[in-house]
């Protein structure tokens, strides 16, 4: 109806602080399976997975936090992960792990950032959480943070009933060690009257059915089953029991590690840091994860005597200190955890062969010749005047 | 009487010395010549920051017509200046709410409608032709529901690049950027205290070769902010820094840090040599030159890796 014009200055002065522009998104970092019931004494897998959120991300410091009273750290295994640089190796100590690592040109999507192995040690229910010190860089060129948001694990240590079947291997005999061979023998001691149920699968949370299971064929099974053919990666191999007029038993999980394929090839590089050569060599194993690194080096002897290898295989770390050796070539392996291997070889630049010395001798051999020559038709005719 | 009259006096001389007209017309060197509230620009003290102003009129109107009546809609008016064809984004309460592009003589207007009255916290940032993004202009206003409230005195803060970001005592660094075409726009050098002036072009482009002869062979800092007309005063940019080295020194190369024209695991080596040094002996290892040689380098390192 009637415009009532009201004006009212405001003086806006008070605060102007700089927003972000950026995206409202946050990256996740958990770990798979997110909860888990284990029993105590047995060794359990949780898998550390970023997921993005559609932002690129090039590097990350992780600090895991867990009750080292009630769970232990055997490894954290590198295998398979996005990162491919960790200028911090996975540290474990205390309740904690920490690590730094990154990738070339940053990673999108979701995917595995490393494998924890825990050890149940005691009953009780554990968190496992991430520090507020975690932090997670874009692929931007200058490092920014990207919003985090963390989902913690849960993981109940029970008491193992000791009517339960034991598991083994001779094959793979340890469950946190990667075998190459892709056969695989298991064996628990069958109980007479007793059913089992049993499969194996490299899905965790496989869960069991209540059909009673058995070997095919007409050999009297002794409790031992045997896999054949088993592709590259972690399988866990659940099985159940069921005593004549009793229910069936809880999960016995028996895991296996397998990993047949060599670690990623590689170029080993000379570099000079403040001064001083360094040999410097980097790769990865996508299955176990490399394990360590193996140098043979070979002196630069004259070819007469062939060339001997100078060291025989150690083991080294990069960057490896070659000071002033004069050596001509290194072999440099990569071994990875089940210890398939990689070797790769970098020929090292001469020095220049001196060959001034060489011609300078030369012309010093042909005046001496003509020197001896010169005295000796000298003293004949001097001899034949005589005469 | 006579006390009365001295009393007078007295009162008007305070009441004069103390106005904003005495006051925006003392000359000055630096912000502290200027009493609070004032900042010292173009040797004049000035109020601090930019100024918005809103106004509050009815919404709906233009003779009778249409049946009911009633509330109109509740409406907020942006107005302000920006870049020759800016595209600007309006944030509301932290979100994005609104995108558009400033006209081509940099002038903007935004309508945004339907909204509930209530406070809202607002903000505006503007891209340049060349993507540089500005700083991000904020503010909270109450807004009554029915009305339209119209914010206008909006002046976004110009965008600033420079280059190099490292450069030999004596040499010249480019300092420049986009703003409101033809408005003034004040560079400010720490840590020597510098301020210049330029003007910018019709085409909202501004620049300044700034000679380092007289700067100390240290890390400094470039920011700049604008002035249009009589008073009209945007925020400042961000601020950006530059490092002067002795002639001679050999500049860093960014990741390459030994200046093989690769970034590899030469490099990466090298970075590690130095990992979580505080500003290690080889400088260009630290390559953001925040003193520290750790994960935000890794990452810079990462994202020029060589394919």
């Amino acid at each position: 109806m009637i415009k009532i014009k009201k004006i009212i200055v405001i003086f806006l002065f008070s605060i102007f602080y700089f927003l972000f522009s950026g995206s409202v998104k946050a990256a996740t970092l958990f770990l798979l399976p997110q909860s888990e019931d284990v029993f105590k004494g047995d060794s359990f897998i949780a898998e550390l997975i970023i997921d993005t959120e559609g932002e690129n991300i090039n590097a990350a410091n992780v600090k895991i936090i867990f009750p080292n009273n009630l769970i232990t750290v055997n490894d954290f295994e590198k295998g398979g992960s996005i990162f491919t640089l960790w200028p911090e190796e996975p540290d474990i100590k205390d309740g904690e792990i920490s690590f730094s690592a990154g990738v070339p040109g940053g990673f999108n999507g979701e995917g595995l950032a490393g494998r924890i192995i825990f050890q149940a040690k005691e009953i009780g229910k554990s968190k496992v959480d991430f520090s507020e010190d975690t932090v997670v860089l874009l692929n931007d060129g200058k490092g920014t943070p990207v919003n985090l948001k963390f989902l913690e694990g849960s993981y109940e240590v029970l008491e193992k009933s000791k009517d339960l079947p034991v598991i083994s291997s001779s094959t793979n005999t340890d469950q946190n060690k990667w075998y190459k061979s892709s056969t695989l023998y298991l064996h628990w001691d069958l109980i007479s009257g007793a059913e089992y149920s049993y499969i194996l699968s490299k899905d965790p949370s496989t869960e069991l059915d209540s059909i009673p299971d058995k070997p095919e064929g007409e050999l009297l099974w002794m409790g031992d089953i045997k896999y054949e053919n088993l592709k590259d990666g972690i399988y866990y191999f659940f099985l159940r029991q069921k005593l004549p007029e009793k229910d069936w038993s809880g999960k016995v999980t028996f895991r296996v590690m397998i990993d047949s394929t060599p670690p990623e090839e590689f170029k080993p590089e000379i570099a000079e840091i403040e001064g001083k050569k360094y040999l410097v060599f980097s790769t990865t194993d996508k299955i176990s994860g490399v394990d360590h690194y193996e140098i043979e080096t070979y002196y630069r002897g004259i070819a007469l005597f062939g060339t001997v290898p100078t060291t025989q295989w150690k083991v080294v770390k990069s960057p490896y200190l070659l000071g002033d050796q004069n050596l001509s070539k290194i072999f440099v392996k990569a071994v990875d955890k089940a210890g398939n291997d990689q070797v790769s070889k970098i020929i090292l630049p001469s020095k220049p062969f001196p060959y001034y010395i060489l011609i300078l001798g030369l012309i010093i051999l042909v005046i001496f010749w003509f020197i001896v020559r010169k005295i000796r038709k000298t003293s004949k005719k001097e001899s034949s005047q005589n005469s | 009487m006579k006390a009365e009259k001295i009393f007078l006096i007295l009162f008007l001389v305070v009441l004069i010395f103390s106005s904003p007209f005495f006051i925006s017309s003392l000359s000055c060197n630096q912000n502290s010549d200027c009493p609070s509230g004032y900042t010292c620009s173009n040797n004049i003290c000035s109020q601090v920051g930019p100024r918005i102003t809103a106004t509050v009129e009815k919404t709906g109107g233009g003779g009778g017509g249409g049946g009911g009546g009633g509330g109109g809609e509740t409406n907020v008016v942006f107005e302000g200046r920006a870049y020759p064809k800016a595209f600007i984004t309006l944030l509301k309460n932290g979100a994005v709410t609104a995108t558009f592009f400033a006209e081509n003589s940099g002038l903007f207007k935004k309508e945004l409608t339907g909204l509930s009255g209530g406070t809202y916290s607002f903000g505006l940032f503007a891209e340049d032709s060349e993507g540089r993004k500005s700083v991000t202009m904020s503010f909270t206003i109450g807004i009554l529901a029915g009305m339209t409230t119209t914010i206008s005195g909006i002046f976004i803060s110009p965008t600033i690049s420079l280059t190099p970001t490292q450069v030999e005592k004596g040499q010249n660094v480019d300092i420049y950027g986009q703003v409101f075409p033809e408005s003034k726009v004040n560079i400010f050098i720490s840590s020597n205290e510098i301020v210049k002036e330029v003007p910018a072009t019709k085409e909202g482009k501004w620049t300044y070769k700034l000679n380092t002869s007289s700067l100390e062979e240290a890390e400094h800092q470039a920011k700049s902010m604008a002035l249009f007309g009589a008073g009209e005063q945007s925020q400042f940019s961000q601020t950006l820094s530059f490092l002067v080295v002795k002639p001679g020194t050999k500049v860093c190369k960014g990741a390459d840090l030994n200046f093989d024209g690769k970034v590899n695991i030469i490099d990466f080596s090298i970075l590690l040599y130095f990992w979580n040094q505080t500003n290690p002996s080889n400088r260009c290892a630290d390559i953001n030159f925040d003193g520290k040689v750790n994960i935000i380098d890794f990452s810079i390192m990462m994202y020029w890796w060589s394919k």
